[in-house]
């Protein structure tokens, strides 16, 4: 109770912790589930994570008038989303060649 | 807490987001606890308008419902750039107008492409 | 502020384990959603208004639905076919993962960034106050090289998922 009084404030530490776990979890989804959709979803959880430190090192920044921590986010954002358009693409032709979306299905480089 | 004004007018929409969950949660408790529950074969079958439903639920859908939503996301992330420009406008000059100009010519070619390689149509 | 900070954090964090973990992908599409709108509610409690509206606008009104039409489109909704979470490659991911988020955060909790972090505290009463006027001069004056880049790049991706998501057809079928 002591700690969580010293840090009322929510501190810097906080959200860089909550980024460090969002990134594991995601990373975890990309390796433990062998099915290429939650993959892509891992991928987005991580990029999530990405955008929330850039946040926070904005947030906590000593610059009060500095957009860059905003600016990164937005542009990490867009490029997330064009990355999940190619991947989900991607998927749906692998599917069709293959008739599944297991990775360990994927195992040939020669269509 | 120190909760500072910013806080507070973000309170309503808390409020509201809290309301809006327990008026779709609490009919579907409500019903759960006070409804009669009597299970038949017929009564857990799938309703489809009435008729005997056939088949499997999962057809293959057409891929052309992926091109669209396709579309859609990258004409969703132009507009996450649009705002800030129209928003910032008046303060900027006719530069921002020809940058705007020239980063939807751009997104306007891919569209462009798009409908040359008939997606558009719905076959 | 901290109640909610923890609050949307422990939210965010429940659903996204899940969201990797339940075996039916169209919930775990779903938990992801509720993911991404955690994550919205952090931008929030950050001050970064405009980014948790984009957050929300572009991950749960576009990405999610993108994802929902791919999984309707392989109807593969089970997910593995046997064995789930729990193989080889599987172990030796999760441990994997774990290794890497707590050597961060043992990277972080040693880091005398946070320990000594009063100062940080201190400065966020003069947050920053960035309004969304401010980010559209940002992005039309200094950052105007990326945001036209930007438009290349989502121009690619558009022309780039068509090629790769449209069906070859046969070359006769096109003309008949």
């Amino acid at each position: 109770m002591m700690v969580l009084a010293e840090i009322a404030p929510p501190t810097l530490g906080l959200y860089l912790g909550f980024g460090a776990l969002f990134f594991g979890v995601g990373l975890a989804g990309v390796l433990m589930r062998r099915n290429v959709i939650i993959i892509l979803i891992g991928v987005e959880m991580m990029m999530n994570a990405a955008n929330l430190n850039f946040l926070a090192f904005w947030h906590y920044n000593p610059n009060p008038s500095a957009v860059m921590g905003q600016m990164f986010a937005i542009f990490g954002i867009t490029i997330a989303g064009a990355e999940a358009a190619v991947g989900l693409a991607l998927v749906i032709a692998v599917y069709r060649h293959f008739r599944g979306v297991n990775v360990d299905q994927m195992n040939v480089l020669k269509g | 807490m120190g909760g500072t004004s910013f806080e507070y007018s973000y309170l309503l929409i808390l409020v509201l987001l809290i309301g809006s969950i327990f008026f779709a949660v609490a009919p579907l408790v409500i019903a759960r606890i006070l409804g009669p529950k009597k299970e038949s074969s017929i009564k857990n079958a799938t309703y489809e308008c009435g008729l005997v439903s056939k088949g499997d639920p999962w057809v293959q859908f057409k891929v052309q419902y992926y091109i669209f939503t396709l579309v859609f996301v990258i004409f969703d992330l132009e507009t996450v750039f649009l705002f800030p420009w129209a928003v910032a406008f008046n303060a900027l000059g006719a530069f921002a107008f020809v940058e705007m100009l020239i980063f939807i010519g751009i997104l306007a070619g891919g569209l462009l492409y798009a409908w040359e390689k008939g997606v558009l149509e719905w076959r | 502020m901290l109640w909610f900070v923890l609050l949307f954090g422990l939210m965010t964090l429940v659903t996204g384990i899940c969201a990797i973990s339940v075996r039916n992908i169209v919930h775990c599409a779903l938990f992801a959603v509720v993911f991404f709108f955690g994550i919205a509610c952090l931008f929030f409690t950050l001050r970064a208004e405009f980014l948790a509206a984009v957050q929300i606008i572009v991950y749960i009104g576009a990405i999610a639905i993108l994802i929902l039409f791919a999984i309707m489109l392989t109807h593969d909704v089970t997910g593995e076919a046997a064995g789930g979470m729990i193989h080889v490659g599987g172990i030796t991911g999760g441990v994997v993962a774990v290794a890497v988020a707590g050597s961060i955060m043992v990277a972080l909790f040693r880091e005398s960034l946070i320990r000594n972090s009063q100062s940080l505290v201190e400065r966020t009463a003069a947050a920053p106050q960035v309004s969304v006027k401010t980010i559209g001069e940002a992005l039309m004056t200094p950052y105007v090289v990326p945001f036209e880049v930007v438009s290349i790049l989502l121009t690619a991706a558009l022309v780039g998922a068509i090629v790769l998501a449209l069906e070859q057809r046969p070359a006769k079928k096109e003309g008949s």
